[in-house]
């Protein structure tokens, strides 16, 4: 019986113990938000189903291209969002570029040249790399070395015989015009 | 100073005599020099003003003298006898020109009879205007303010301009805008009559002031006919053959040529697909913002020209430059047969070769993939400028890229054989395009 209850006391402390444990460690992890880069897969995941509502890939911080701003998150997210733009120490560097390319919009631009050779799919590019005003860089980063160079501010893919896919920069290297061999696409053109 | 002072005083103190140059006699005179003689009748002497031009024509209506904008003259004053003479181009109020006053011979001693004392070379700019030659003279051996004579003679400037065709064949430079954009071509050249796309030149002309002037355009014969040739915008035919020649404007007084004109050189092409391969040429890139230079201009392109645009172009002479996977054929063309099919494996027998050689000038070679045809048509189109050779905008064998690790495109106009460009896209379309095989070609007729 003695034993019995000396048995229970143990038990009784052990239980308070682990929960004064996971309770600090819980609170630890609310007073010490620092992201890991597996927090920021997990929150950018989250945002990525949120918007897309269908499963995507894991998407990783050092992608310059991640959208982060403009869908709902979890309170707690919320939260921590909060306290890591109040982080000097966290902020990004200012010459990073914020961009909206959907994770489908990503894989297309990336799965295009080389593999797709219709025109209304190059138009597409042409539109998306316009309507995201995404950088020379950027372009190259997503589909690939071009084809062509023209100067210093306008590269080209030729994606099938005797056609072009131009897109022409301003001086900040941001695309400012996207041509379909000599014809110009406008924003709202492959959709 | 002293001469400033004396041409102010002038006027008040000098005996003026204005002299209408019709009361000296003068109809309309077609070409330079003009003189007008004895322009101070009273004196007795025999002094003339003698207008000269290395480049215009002047004429005398109504009293009244005409020189042609932008081009240079000369007023020169001469007399049978020594004396002392000045002469000026006096502007009137609002000409916009700006001369000084008036200019006189170094020596006050004269320089013997029949010589040329006074000379004024100048360009006149202003059409539309006109300004005073005011002439005036002293004699004897010292300034004597009360023997001075003047006589204004108003000299006019009349525009004779070819507005349209802007540019000339063979002028250098050519302008800007002697390149017409919306046809992309130059505004010189014509295509013969009943050639595929053939057009007549646009004309237009500008005579100011009207009248006394008048309109009249020549042609001559080998670059076509002109109807309403006394409008300013008269219509021009195009010859039945290639052909160049002078495009003429005259200013007219009644049925007098005066001999003020403006010209252009015109050249009329039997096709245009030559005119186009004069104009582009080989060598250079259809691509981006490319550039070309002909007839001493350079043309900047704003954008690409695939080969099926440039074949189009090259049939008719519209579009762009860029026509999508597809050339331009419609019911009109017909294409070569052998063995019973028109699409024309590669590699190339002895028929089909054959075939390839008899190949009309504006033919066309298009050449297929069959995996892509129902999605693409053809992947490339040159037009023959007579037998197995063709030409065109992306016509240019493909280069292989050591950074890209396979082959692309150069977008160069080139002139080669079908036999070559099929060889290099049956080797490379598989590197520089998936899916990609050249199987055959086709020959397409020109209508």
């Amino acid at each position: 019986m003695g034993r019995s209850l000396e048995l229970s006391i143990w038990k009784s402390i052990a239980i308070c113990l682990s929960v004064i444990v996971v309770g600090a460690v819980m609170l630890w992890i609310m007073r010490h938000p620092k992201s890991s880069s597996s927090d920021d897969e997990a929150k950018v995941l989250v945002q990525e189903n949120l918007k897309s509502q269908k499963p995507v890939a894991v998407l990783t911080e050092k992608d310059p291209l991640v959208q982060k701003d403009d869908v709902e998150l979890p309170r707690e997210l919320k939260d921590s969002q909060m306290r890591d733009a109040n982080d000097d120490s966290l902020k990004k560097p200012k010459d990073v570029k914020p961009v909206s390319l959907t994770q489908s919009e990503r894989t297309m631009l990336r799965k295009w040249f080389g593999h797709d050779d219709s025109v209304e799919k190059a138009k597409l590019v042409g539109a998306t790399c316009l309507k995201h005003r995404l950088s020379d860089n950027e372009i190259v980063g997503l589909i690939g070395a071009p084809s062509h160079r023209f100067g210093s501010n306008t590269i080209a893919y030729g994606f099938a015989p005797s056609q072009l896919l131009e897109l022409q920069f301003d001086k900040d290297g941001i695309v400012i015009k996207a041509k379909l061999t000599g014809v110009e696409i406008g924003l709202d053109e492959g959709n | 100073m002293a001469f400033k002072y004396l041409s102010m005083s002038m006027r008040w103190l000098s005996l003026v005599t204005t002299i209408s140059v019709g009361a000296l006699a003068f109809g309309v005179e077609p070409s330079v020099p003009v003189s007008l003689s004895n322009i101070f009748g009273t004196t007795g002497y025999g002094y003339t003003l003698q207008v000269t031009s290395a480049t215009g024509a002047a004429f005398v209506h109504d009293g009244k003298m005409y020189v042609q904008e932008g081009k240079e003259y000369t007023f020169k004053l001469t007399c049978t006898e020594a004396d002392k003479w000045y002469i000026g181009i006096q502007p009137t109020q609002d000409d916009g020109i700006t001369l000084d006053y008036d200019k006189r011979n170094g020596s006050q001693d004269g320089a013997g009879p029949n010589s040329t004392y006074i000379d004024i070379t100048k360009t006149f700019t202003k059409a539309g205007t006109h300004v005073i030659a005011k002439a005036f003279y002293y004699r004897g051996e010292s300034f004597s303010r009360l023997a001075m004579t003047t006589v204004d003679i108003e000299v006019n400037i009349i525009k004779v301009d070819i507005v349209k065709p802007k540019g000339s064949l063979g002028a250098n430079p050519n302008p800007l805008a002697s390149w017409l954009v919306a046809t992309e071509r130059f505004d010189f050249q014509g295509i013969k009559a009943g050639a595929p796309g053939s057009y007549v030149l646009d004309i237009e002309g500008d005579i100011d002031p009207i009248p006394p002037a008048s309109y009249k355009w020549t042609l001559h014969s080998a670059a076509g006919t002109l109807a309403n040739d006394t409008t300013a915008t008269p219509t021009h035919t195009a010859p039945s053959a290639e052909g160049e020649g002078t495009l003429t404007l005259k200013a007219m007084v009644g049925a007098t040529d005066t001999g003020c004109k403006d010209e252009r050189k015109v050249k009329i092409y039997k096709d245009c697909l030559e005119r186009d391969k004069v104009n582009f040429g080989t060598g250079i890139s259809c691509a981006n913002n490319w550039s070309f230079t002909r007839f001493n201009v350079t043309i900047n392109m704003g954008s690409t020209w695939n080969c099926h645009g440039g074949a189009k172009h090259a049939y008719d002479g519209y579009g762009s430059g860029s026509a999508g996977s597809n050339p331009h054929f419609t019911a009109a063309w017909s294409t070569v047969q052998v063995g019973g099919t028109d699409k024309l494996a590669y590699p190339f027998s002895a028929a089909v070769q054959t075939a390839i050689a008899a190949m009309d000038r504006g033919d066309v070679v298009t050449y297929h993939c069959t995996s892509k045809d129902a999605a693409h048509g053809a992947g490339h189109s040159a037009t023959s400028v007579g037998g197995a050779t063709t030409w065109g905008s992306n016509n240019s064998p493909m280069v292989f890229d050591a950074a890209l690790g396979r082959w692309k495109e150069s977008w160069m106009w080139e002139q080669t054989t079908v036999g070559n460009c099929a060889a290099d896209l049956n080797s490379n379309w598989p590197s520089a395009f998936t899916g990609w095989t050249m199987d055959y070609i086709m020959i397409h007729e020109r209508p």
